[in-house]
């Protein structure tokens, strides 16, 4: 089918940017020397638990000495230290496309594991939760005005909201999050300031939802009056320009009603593009979200990232959600791509 | 007897910061009956496009004056709300060929979809019959029944240019009108389209209003010809009398403009540029670059003479041999 | 079109005027910033809390005392090197504090520098003598004696002073509770008295009023008595500070520092790091978009794979990786937005350079024999700088915004001064939660500003670069029984 062929070839070059980004970070982290000293640390501490364990049995010193330094060499081995960093990076590389992502050294899950993918697990739906809520009100809010506004252009109110679209565009969502707890939380004591549920958390069910959604109202907010300023000026110009189109005019001339022809005759065609302007919005406040959860202390995969960053660094947690978060980034140009197939007969052959 | 189509004095003016454009300003003509074809013929700018597009109600936003009658068996259109008139009129009354092919069609729907979807839209026949009679008419103006799956994208100039003409007939309109339909494509394709034209008058009797800056092209198809320049029409009678005896200068310096092909003589252009809409010239809009013109010209309107047979023109000329003589 | 003529359509728009008035305006106040500023501040004194150690801490701006009514606290330091007084071994050096406002100092401190003696330190005593004729003695501080190995004269607080705070301290507290009891027999507990000194001192005691304590107003002799062994003993300078309740322009942080310097000098920096990230990564992009598109063949393959690649990856985490991994200095952080940026206008310039490469214009240049670089430079450039220069403005905002949050994540550089990090200081501070609205509000609008700044002019370009939108009323939409 005609389908496949495009989507293949995408495919292709996705997993080709997957791949370079994994080779950037392994790279990076071994030219600056930084995987050599994480996995120094790492056998550190296995050496320092060692030494405790051989002391009980081993008594005198010298030999204690001579055992504890055989095991830090076994160890050096087994984690490639021995060797330099860019004959062990196919293996990095290999051991993290099968998600085996290690373990955290000091960020936990909630349920105490160490392990980086259940970390990273837990915290992955409430980035989704966060995102997709702010999405699905500004693509809502982006098509209904920008398409109505494309009707007005020229006008006062269009002139007002191109200029809208540019502060909107000029306010760094977690900035406006730090004015929305100002005001909101500490001026008015309306909202919750951060956080994703009351002290002491509400019973599960029904209550315990309706917390988390006023605990979202805030950072959902935030993030849609940032991006819904430039999306539903693009909605506003894409549409615009379809409607100046001729086969426009001919629908018209057809006698269709006028719902017909804004629908299916100026959204429809102007939708592959206004699409790819949602993909791309999506895609960037996946980035963004490492921000607005920082502000509002949202415990999603933004905030592990700030938590892993800021204080003791985190490595191996970094590292895996550098690469998760590319992984997600990928999906979605993936997604854009098969919308865009079933959405413009135009592509499909190329 | 009442004429079908009975346009008179209408009027189309745009606004724009310099002042309004009156690119229809006053026109009035006639469609007699079924199978008669008039074109209507004029350099660009001279307001065929936007006559034939406020004959259908196809107006941009800066509209600053629509008015005047178009009278269809003696009914005045213009009289028509606007819901009535894309119910009635558009598409069932008169279709359209609008000039550029090319961009007439979406390129999201395929061509099935484009050519039945007003038929469906409202007059609430199956969608077995409308795609039946899509292929039938697809098949009349000379293309696969298999077109009817495909895209736009897919098709040729030519091949796009017989989609729209068919999706004009869809609704089986009385008056059928075309602008430009031929511009865009080469010259084979375009004798194949102008002989669909022909076999359409003559088989299904349909009316046209044929518009064209190409004169020679509307003496194939024409039964009557009206002359369009600079907002207003200038002359009008029968293809013959307007082709071989033209009585407005502009109308002479429009034929003798024509190529021919056995005819040592270079054709001849015609100096000057055409009226500037917004502030057209006094008197007479050809006048200054008429070579006859003479004193009541660039003063007084000239009304409509009689020139004999069908034949009427718009000249100070024609007054001078009739009213002194 | 000429770039005069682009200019002229650009401030034919609203949003083009406006935003080239803003662009004049940020970069006269950045001059000046650039021109009153060391290119090290950063670095030596924002980062230097001794700088600012005089400063009141978390105090809003002074204007807003206009707006709150109430005499407030203004800053006051006074400084002298003479004595005003000299009896015997004993100089005495006083500084008169005129105090009216209706709320206390924030603080009192002293400060002693370039202390010289012979033999034995000079014993100190700081007094100060109220309005209404009471005194009170607040500390005794101490002048380290000679080390063992050193030799006379002893100098002492040479380079920076002897800095001892008037307000905090069990000694204060018990000098003015005596005070209380003795003068006014009042028997304030000293647990109220903890947290009110600086009231305490410019109070009388009143049962009733707040803390317990009533302002008294007028003028405070703040007396140091220095009393010299030898009489070839020196003492350099003497200077209190009374803390202000407000303070400068844009008043301060936790740490005393005044924020109108921070936010004047993040002010080159934001522009610095926007024009340059801006200039290298459009430069790159249309270069590369020229060369593929004109050069076609493998060249094009390479560099259309790659374009393909970098514009997939994800931009914030991938920077914030890079960051700190690598490091965090200005210059790569430029570097890395450059890295990720180009790919966008790399393949806007390749799709225009296709269709114009098979226009007459090129195919009439080859003719004649120009040679590629002529060409590409030549006659395909021009025609894409009207996009090139839209991206170029629409870029300088992003690296701005990306900067700032690097720097609010505290990856910024740290030997620079930006408002993503005065933010991140605020926040991390506690700011937000605190209501210090002056430390977090002022920095996110002067980033607003200056990306809007730019997306203002960005706007302006749109005529250019989409001529169709240019006039306003467009025929089509909507057109149906409109303007009847």
């Amino acid at each position: 089918m005609s389908f496949v062929r495009p989507l293949a070839v995408r495919a292709v070059t996705l997993i080709g940017v997957l791949l370079a980004v994994l080779v950037l970070l392994v790279v990076s982290l071994g030219a600056t020397g930084f995987s050599d000293r994480m996995l120094r640390a790492v056998v550190g501490e296995e050496v320092r638990g060692l030494r405790t364990a051989l002391a009980e049995t081993i008594r005198d010193p010298v030999e204690l000495e001579r055992a504890v330094e055989a095991q830090r060499g076994e160890l050096e081995r087994f984690y490639g230290l021995d060797r330099s960093w860019y004959t062990r990076l196919p293996d990095t590389v290999l051991r993290v496309i099968t998600l085996d992502l290690g373990e955290a050294r000091t960020l936990k899950s909630s349920s105490g594991s160490r392990r980086v993918s259940d970390i990273i697990l837990e915290r992955l739906p409430n980035t989704a939760l966060l995102i997709t809520t702010a999405l699905v009100i500004t693509a809502a809010i982006g098509l209904v005005v920008g398409s109505t506004m494309a009707a007005r252009a020229g006008t006062k109110l269009d002139r007002a909201l191109s200029y809208f679209a540019a502060t909107s565009f000029a306010i760094p969502a977690w900035w406006l999050g730090i004015l929305m707890i100002l005001l909101f939380a500490f001026q008015l004591r309306l909202l919750p300031a951060g956080g994703m549920y009351s002290t002491p958390p509400p019973e599960a069910g029904l209550l315990r939802f309706l917390d988390l959604l006023w605990h979202a109202v805030l950072p959902v907010f935030s993030l849609v009056l940032v991006t819904v300023g430039p999306y539903l000026y693009s909605v506003r110009t894409m549409t615009l320009s379809v409607a100046q189109e001729d086969h426009v005019m001919v629908a018209r001339a057809k006698g269709l009603p006028e719902g017909v022809v804004v629908r299916r005759h100026i959204l429809r065609v102007a939708a592959p593009p206004i699409v790819t302007g949602l993909i791309l919005g999506l895609t960037s406040s996946l980035g963004g979200s490492i921000l607005i959860e920082t502000v509002f202390n949202w415990r999603g995969m933004g905030r592990l990232y700030f938590d892993a960053v800021a204080g003791t660094p985190d490595e191996a947690v970094i590292v895996a959600l550098t690469f998760v978060f590319t992984l997600l980034y990928v999906a979605a140009r993936w997604l854009l791509e098969v919308l865009y197939v079933l959405l413009d007969p135009r592509v499909r052959y190329t | 007897m009442t004429p079908l189509l009975d346009v008179r004095d209408l009027r189309l003016h745009y606004e724009t910061p310099r002042g309004p454009v009156r690119a229809v300003d006053g026109v009035s003509f006639e469609i007699g009956s079924p199978g008669e074809v008039v074109g209507i013929v004029g350099e660009s700018g001279s307001g065929k496009t936007s006559m034939a597009n406020a004959l259908m109600r196809i107006l941009p936003r800066n509209v600053a004056r629509y008015d005047g009658e178009v009278l269809y068996d003696g009914e005045d259109l213009m009289a028509l709300t606007d819901e009535r008139f894309r119910k009635e009129v558009r598409w069932r009354t008169m279709a359209m060929v609008f000039q550029g092919a090319m961009s007439s069609l979406n390129p999201v729907l395929n061509v099935g979809r484009q050519v039945t979807e007003r038929v469906l839209v409202e007059s609430g026949a199956s969608k077995r019959e409308a795609y039946r009679k899509a292929e039938e008419l697809l098949e009349l103006v000379g293309l696969p029944r298999d077109i009817i799956k495909r895209y736009p994208h897919e098709l040729s100039g030519g091949m796009k240019q017989r989609v729209v003409l068919a999706m004009a007939l869809m609704m089986d309109p009385r008056i059928l009108i075309l602008d430009e339909p031929t511009s865009a494509l080469d010259v084979s394709v375009q004798a194949q389209v102008m002989n669909l034209l022909k076999q359409l008058k003559r088989e299904r009797g349909m009316a046209m209003l044929f518009i064209t800056h190409d004169i020679a092209l509307a003496s194939d198809l024409c039964d009557r010809v009206v002359v369009a320049y600079g907002g207003e029409h200038v002359e009008s009678g029968t293809l013959a009398e307007v082709l071989t005896a033209p009585k407005h200068p502009y109308t002479q310096k429009l034929i003798a403009s024509i190529p021919r092909l056995h005819d040592p003589a270079q054709p001849e252009f015609i100096p000057g540029r055409p009226p500037d809409l917004v502030d057209p010239p006094s008197g007479c809009r050809f006048h200054p670059r008429c070579d006859f013109a003479f004193e009541p010209c660039d003063s007084d309107v000239p009304p409509w003479f009689e020139a004999g047979g069908a034949q009427h023109a718009r000249c100070w000329l024609l007054g001078q041999s009739k009213g002194r003589g | 079109m000429t770039p005069r003529g682009m200019l002229r359509e650009l401030l034919a728009t609203g949003p083009g005027k406006a935003g080239m008035g803003l662009l004049v305006a940020l970069l006269a106040l950045s001059l000046y910033a650039l021109v009153a500023f060391p290119l090290d501040f950063g670095a030596k004194r924002w980062s230097n809390p001794s700088v600012w150690a005089d400063n009141p801490r978390s105090v809003p701006p002074v204007w807003t005392g206009l707006l709150s009514g109430g005499r407030s606290m203004p800053h006051t330091v006074l400084e002298t090197e003479e004595p005003a007084e000299v009896s015997g071994a004993t100089r005495t050096y006083r500084l008169r504090l005129e105090f009216e406002a209706d709320v206390p100092p924030t603080f009192l401190t002293v400060a002693v520098a370039g202390v010289r003696y012979h033999a034995r330190p000079p014993r100190l005593e700081v007094v100060v003598r109220r309005p209404d004729g009471t005194s009170v003695v607040l500390a005794r501080p101490q002048v380290p004696g000679p080390r063992s190995g050193e030799a006379a004269p002893y100098e002492r607080f040479g380079e920076g002073s002897l800095r001892v705070a008037l307000t905090s301290g069990e000694r204060t507290t018990t000098a003015l509770r005596e005070l209380f009891l003795d003068e006014y027999a009042a028997d304030v507990p000293p647990e109220d008295l903890r947290d009110a000194l600086a009231r305490a001192i410019v109070s009388v005691p009143e049962p009733g009023a707040p803390d317990g304590l009533r302002l008294l107003r007028g003028s405070y002799d703040l007396e140091l008595r220095a009393t010299f062994d030898d009489p070839r003993d020196e003492l350099g300078s003497v200077r209190f500070v009374a803390g202000g309740s407000r303070f400068g322009l844009m008043g301060t942080d936790s740490l005393g520092r005044d924020l109108a310097q921070g936010l004047l000098i993040g002010l080159p920096i934001a522009l610095f790091i926007g024009i340059t990230a801006s200039i290298a990564s459009t430069a790159i992009g249309a270069t590369l978009g020229i060369v593929s598109g004109y050069m076609g063949g493998k060249t094009d393959l390479v560099i259309q794979r790659l374009a393909d690649v970098v514009a997939n990856v994800p931009l914030l985490p991938l920077l914030i990786f890079l960051v700190f991994v690598v490091g965090s200095h200005l210059l790569l952080i430029i570097l890395f937005l450059v890295a990720f940026s180009w790919p966008g206008l790399t393949i806007l310039v390749r799709s225009m350079v296709l269709q114009l490469r098979s226009g007459q214009l090129v195919e009439s240049a080859v003719v004649i024999g120009a040679s590629r670089w002529r060409i590409m430079s030549r006659h395909i450039f021009p025609h894409t700088a009207p996009y090139v220069l839209a991206q170029m403005i629409f870029f300088a905002p992003a690296a701005i915004l990306a900067e700032a949050g690097l720097s609010f994540l505290g990856l910024g550089d740290p030997s620079v001064v930006t408002w993503g990090q005065i933010l991140e200081s605020g926040f991390r501070t506690g700011a937000v939660f605190l209501g210090w609205w002056w430390w977090v509000i002022p920095p996110g609008v002067a980033i607003v500003i200056t990306a809007l700044t730019f997306m203002l002019l960005a706007l302006g370009m749109e005529p250019v670069v989409n001529p169709r939108l240019r006039s306003g009323a467009p025929a089509g939409y909507r057109a149906l029984g409109a303007g009847r």
